[in-house]
């Protein structure tokens, strides 16, 4: 089934309705991020603080100061970016019981173009202190990690997505906090992945292993804190370790990864992402061709390590 | 905008309108007036009073309290420094912490001037 995690976000928000603490913001961009769900059933609760993100986050914080669970919304640029000082001094500072759902994170956000694909926002909100920071694989975990967020006391970041994406997980899935997904073993190489890459890696480990090469495939869908042991372990066990993520190779997945092993244990790291560089307009396929970001060039990536 | 917006009649502001920031006055940097007329155009009630009158700041306080409907900005006119002849209105103590020989000196202005 392909479903768009930006519809997970929803239905989960339509579930937290019932939770009186819950209150949840956008900046005029409801009917995209989708948190026109929650005001459809509970616009009490509902507060659009139009095109204005900073007030939008330093009014979730002060929600937050208030005993309630604020989920913010809107593109995950202008939430990391343009909010970016309100999110680190407002929420982050002082540990704020703040949720910041940012939609349309990535190229795939596609014919809006560059100016409107985040691909910083993972690299500018681990480097901040308090932030947990959760990208889900897809619709079942994206579900489950907003779950998991309004359970979780301090300041969270969900990475989430505008196209509609393949279901990986099965509606059994157990969403582990902070702990490393291994979806596929092998001794030859570890990929790993994040958000929609992690599919697409799974696709490749598989087209592979009828070759003869064996991959072990991770799916972090908690970037921070990180699932340090897990990592550490598949380098141990592979020597090799691929990244991929739908963000820049600065800063994002692919940088804490490499933090940690050059840390801890010096491997040779190959991160795919996108080469800081901009995006650029086109549909959410083109693009992904483009950038380098499809089965075919994983595959490729793992052939010529 | 959004708390006129939200008819957030529970909130008070109280502007320090000194005239001066880091750089220089506001004027020379970077003018904000009218900032009165600004505040109502943006919705809010707006009373301005001389900052230093704390009869005049008790009275604003609760015009605004039974205002409804609509926040309110109390714009305090004030003089940066005042009492301490060698701060009044001086662009430039703004994150400056005076040297001891200045403090002694400024804490003995501001005992006269109390008595």
């Amino acid at each position: 089934m392909n479903k768009a995690t930006r519809e997970a976000y929803a239905e989960a928000l339509v579930e937290l309705s019932k939770n009186e603490k819950i209150v949840v913001l956008d900046a005029d961009l409801a009917n995209a991020t989708k948190t026109s769900e929650f005001k459809k059933v509970c616009p009490e609760r509902f507060f659009d603080m139009g095109i204005a993100e900073q007030d939008m986050i330093g009014t979730a914080a002060g929600f937050a100061a208030s005993g309630k669970i604020p989920f913010a919304s809107t593109f995950a640029i202008f939430a990391a970016g343009r909010a970016f000082e309100q999110i680190r001094n407002s929420v982050c500072y002082p540990k704020l019981n703040v949720k910041i759902a940012a939609t349309h994170a990535g190229i795939t956000v596609g014919e809006d173009g560059g100016t409107h694909q985040a691909i910083e926002d993972i690299s500018l909100m681990r480097s901040v202190p308090n932030m947990v920071v959760l990208s889900p694989a897809d619709d079942i975990e994206a579900k489950a990690a907003v779950l998991a967020a309004a359970e979780y006391c301090g300041p969270v970041y969900i990475r989430l997505g505008r196209a509609a994406t393949p279901t990986i997980h099965d509606k059994n899935y157990k969403f582990e906090f902070r702990k490393g997904e291994i979806l596929r073993h092998g001794k030859d190489i570890t990929i790993i992945a994040t958000s929609i890459m992690v599919a697409k890696a799974l696709e490749a480990a598989d087209k592979l292993k009828s070759e003869g090469i064996n991959v072990t495939v991770i799916n972090i869908h908690t970037i921070k804190p990180l699932d340090k042991e897990l990592i550490i372990n598949a380098a141990k066990e592979t020597g090799k370790i691929i990244t991929v993520e739908e963000h820049s190779i600065i800063g994002g997945l692919g940088s804490a990864v490499c933090e940690v092993l050059s840390q801890e244990l010096p491997t040779r790291v190959k991160l795919m992402g996108l080469n800081d560089t901009f995006g650029q307009s086109g549909t959410p396929d083109v693009l992904l061709e483009h950038y380098g970001l499809t089965v075919e060039s994983i595959i490729e990536t793992v052939k010529s390590f | 905008m959004s708390s006129a917006h939200y008819k957030l009649d529970n909130i008070i502001a109280i502007l320090d309108h000194n005239g001066l920031q880091i750089d220089g006055t506001n004027d020379e940097v970077m003018n904000i007036n009218p900032i009165d007329v600004k505040f109502e155009a943006f919705g809010w009630n707006v009373i301005k009073i001389d900052g230093h009158n704390m009869d005049a700041i008790g009275k604003a306080i609760d015009e605004a309290k039974v205002t409804r409907g609509k926040p309110t900005v109390i714009i305090a006119k004030t003089i940066k420094g005042k009492g301490v002849s060698f701060m009044e209105n001086q662009a430039g103590w703004h994150g400056k912490a005076p040297n001891e020989e200045q403090r002694k000196a400024a804490i003995d202005e501001l005992e006269r001037g109390e008595s």
